[in-house]
């Protein structure tokens, strides 16, 4: 034991790894916390959604003014949760880098979760299509200060977090800035997350009924990476896709029809969904809907290759909104450093290897139709299909 | 005071140079813009400010947009190859079509406005199959769209009707209504074409002018109003009256709305500039938000300072796109040929505390 805690002492506290991206062009300061989850049951995946927003309110050391003060004027810190990770990200003026850290610092080891923050009323905001998107599930339980604290603590480890910061600053001057804040990573002793098993809970059915097929985990490198954004492009992005040409305008049971990718708690996974009604989740026409979009795979040409490919261009050389990637943010293209920051260091973390829309690009013109064509049928047949 | 204000919050200014407004004999009007973008948007905005939306034509200017988007077959794979896309969307005052088009093929943009303006491709196999589409489209509406729709009913009653319709309602409709609603829309004083991109203005804006020329037309007719009846406000949205657009009125309330957005978790706000009587919808995402406790702690002045900053960001925030420019132009333009963005920046800087306080109150009486 005593030599244990000497090791500590001689080692000093760890502190999560941070990772430089200067930027000379970029006018402010970009924070981006990417944070690996274990695996939580719903009711530890709610009450953590909660956490995360009261947490940036206030810690002890900086009040809600303060936080107001030095998030740069009109931002707010950008929260997000999914299967995998929690994003906590901000943007500060330059001269407010140490600040930044130093509240995103605060955030991550010492929220308050104090009661009348956690009591105030509940809005009801809701959107039938976000199970679509979404990569876990979570069902609402009473909140408690000390389980909230607890998740909250338990998640929050130095080996979990990863610091991506991006803007103009002298090299290694954030990392020295970070490290020096090291005393508030103290070692914790190991614990069981709260709430090891949720209540009973019945699922109730979405309104409307969302159908979706989804497909085994993915081991995405980079070339994985442009073949599956182009099967996306053929099946379910743009007013020639063949979801929209089948479910919408020859069965006439969907309006709104996407493939896309999105990490789920199994791993990052390929989706294909509609919003449809109930005729659309009867087994007899899930089993039409998936036979012609077989048969239309099977008869793809070339020229369905290249107006596939266009679309990939659309988004990953000329900013089009419709990138095929479910990840919280609007457009990868944007101007937005700070969901640009959040992109980048997400994706090397995750991936180890560099987002780029050029190479994807590269990539996605190399891909053969043949390839393609059995990638789309592997996609059908392997896929499991799921109704909301 | 504006260049000062775009580089401090990031902004990129356009000179009065790089723009280009024509307002066409017959009234139509083409107005673009040259900026660096990798695409050039190109939007035709058909105006319907002086005939609204009434019960017996209730969603059919937004069949109209999901008929017409498809009338032309094969121009969404020509454009989705290019890299290119085409939007579609229906507001109170306008439908809007937007080419978000590669400069090489700006040509397919003309190509694709020109069949627009003749044939709006409306029939009866066309109108079944996008009843269906908008059936199943108002099934997926958000809380918040839900939202906007019972606050504008609530503060206006049927003078507030929606532009999306319902799936009863727009399967009414028969081919001879569409066709006649789009012979008004497309009258010229209704038309703008409204771009901004790697452009030449003269090349664009004479190809247009061709394209518009060959209009029916026409004088806009008087601006209808709409009486203020009632207000509306929930436990994580509240809706306020805004007086047209830009009147002093406006600009306060806006300086409100904004004001209450500034001091919100994750919020959003909901306005569309009219010449009529409009709403601002303002609420938060954040599930643990309470606007009635923001309402009832926040200090009014700092509320105010707050409104005029976040305010002028969502004017100038209008024009940080290319996108965002053609829309915000365009749209303006659509209401009043003399409407225009760059003369409104200062106007949240002129805001009155005084008038202002009137639509903080007014907030504060709806927070629940």
């Amino acid at each position: 034991m005593i030599a244990t805690i000497l090791m500590v002492l001689a080692q000093g506290n760890p502190v999560p790894e941070i990772i430089e991206y200067p930027n000379p062009n970029q006018s402010a300061v970009a924070i981006e916390a990417v944070v690996r989850l274990p695996k939580l049951n719903s009711s530890q995946r709610y009450v953590l959604s909660q956490a995360m927003n009261i947490a940036v309110q206030m810690t002890p050391e900086y009040g809600n003014r303060d936080v107001l003060r030095i998030l740069q004027t009109g931002t707010r810190f950008q929260l997000y949760q999914a299967a995998d990770h929690l994003r906590i990200g901000l943007t500060v003026e330059n001269d407010d880098l140490g600040a930044g850290l130093s509240l995103l610092r605060s955030v991550l080891t010492e929220p308050t979760f104090l009661p009348d923050t956690i009591k105030v009323q509940k809005s009801n905001l809701t959107d039938p299509w976000a199970k679509a998107y979404g990569g876990f599930i979570s069902h609402e339980v009473p909140l408690d200060r000390n389980v909230m604290m607890t998740l909250w603590q338990g998640i929050m480890k130095p080996q979990n977090i990863s610091v991506g910061i991006s803007g103009q600053f002298a090299d290694k001057v954030p990392t020295e800035k970070w490290k020096a804040m090291q005393s508030s990573w103290t070692q914790r002793p190991q614990s069981d997350l709260p709430l090891p098993f949720p209540p009973k809970h019945t699922e109730m059915p979405n309104n409307p009924p969302l159908l979706i097929f989804e497909s085994k985990p993915i081991k995405m490198d980079q070339a994985k990476l442009a073949s599956y954004l182009l099967a996306a492009n053929v099946l379910g992005v743009g007013k020639d896709s063949l979801q929209w040409l089948i479910a919408r305008e020859e069965m006439g049971i969907s309006y709104r029809q996407e493939s896309f990718l999105v990490s789920t708690e199994e791993g990052w996974k390929f989706r294909m969904a509609y919003g449809t009604d109930q005729d659309g989740t009867k087994p007899e026409t899930i089993t039409a809907l998936k036979q012609k979009l077989k048969e239309r795979c099977a008869a793809l040409t070339q020229s369905d290759l290249d107006h596939a490919v266009g679309l990939g261009r659309g988004y990953l050389v000329n900013q089009m909104p419709t990138l095929p990637i479910v990840l919280g943010i609007g457009d990868v293209l944007s101007n937005n450093v700070s969901d640009r920051l959040y992109l980048r260091h997400y994706w090397k973390t995750k991936f180890g290897f560099d987002w780029s829309a050029n190479t994807t690009f590269v990539l996605m013109q190399q891909v053969e139709l043949g390839n393609l064509k059995k990638l789309l049928s592997q996609i059908l047949d392997e896929s499991d299909v799921r109704i909301y | 005071m504006i260049s000062l204000l775009a580089t401090i919050i990031g902004i990129q200014q356009y000179r009065e140079s790089d723009q280009l407004k024509t307002i066409l004999p017959n009234g139509a009007i083409v107005f673009c813009e040259n900026r660096r973008s990798p695409y050039i948007s190109v939007q035709l905005i058909l105006s319907n400010r002086d005939f609204p939306d009434q019960p017996n034509t209730y969603g059919y200017r937004h069949l109209l947009e999901h008929i017409a988007a498809r009338s032309i077959k094969g121009h969404d794979y020509d454009l989705e190859t290019s890299g290119s896309f085409l939007f579609a969307s229906t507001g109170r005052d306008w439908l809007k079509f937007e080419w978000r088009i590669v400069p090489e093929k700006l040509g397919l943009a003309f190509k694709g406005i020109s069949k627009l303006l003749k044939d709006c491709g409306a029939n009866e196999e066309n109108i079944k199959r996008e009843s269906l589409a908008i059936k199943h489209e108002l099934e997926l509406a958000t809380s918040v769209e839900r939202s906007s729709k019972e606050a504008w009913t609530a503060i206006y009653g049927e003078s507030g009707i929606d532009p999306v319709g319902t799936a009863e309602s727009v399967e009414t409709a028969t081919p001879a209504d569409l066709n006649s609603i789009w012979q008004r829309l497309t009258k010229s004083s209704n038309v703008v074409i409204s771009a901004s991109g790697p452009l030449d203005q003269k090349t664009f804006t004479a190809s247009a002018k061709d394209i518009l020329s060959g209009l029916v037309s026409s004088k806009p007719g008087k601006i209808p109003t709409r009486a203020i009846g009632g207000s509306y406000g929930s436990r994580a949205i509240v809706a306020i009256p805004v007086p047209p657009f830009p009147t002093k009125g406006s600009i306060n309330a806006l300086v409100a709305a904004f004001g209450l957005a500034g001091r919100l978790n994750r919020p959003f706000v909901v306005y569309t500039p009219s010449l009529q009587p409009g709403v601002a919808l303002i609420g938060s995402s954040d599930p643990f938000q309470s606007i009635k406790q923001v309402t009832d702690t926040e200090d009014p002045a700092t509320v105010f300072a707050v409104g005029r900053t976040n305010a002028t960001r969502w004017l100038m925030n209008r024009s940080y796109s290319a996108e965002g420019s053609a829309e915000f132009n365009g749209t303006l333009l659509s209401l009043s040929p003399t409407l225009r963005p760059a003369k409104l920046t200062n106007e949240f800087e002129l805001a009155s505390y005084i008038e202002f306080e009137r639509y903080w109150n007014l907030i504060r009486e709806v927070a629940k």
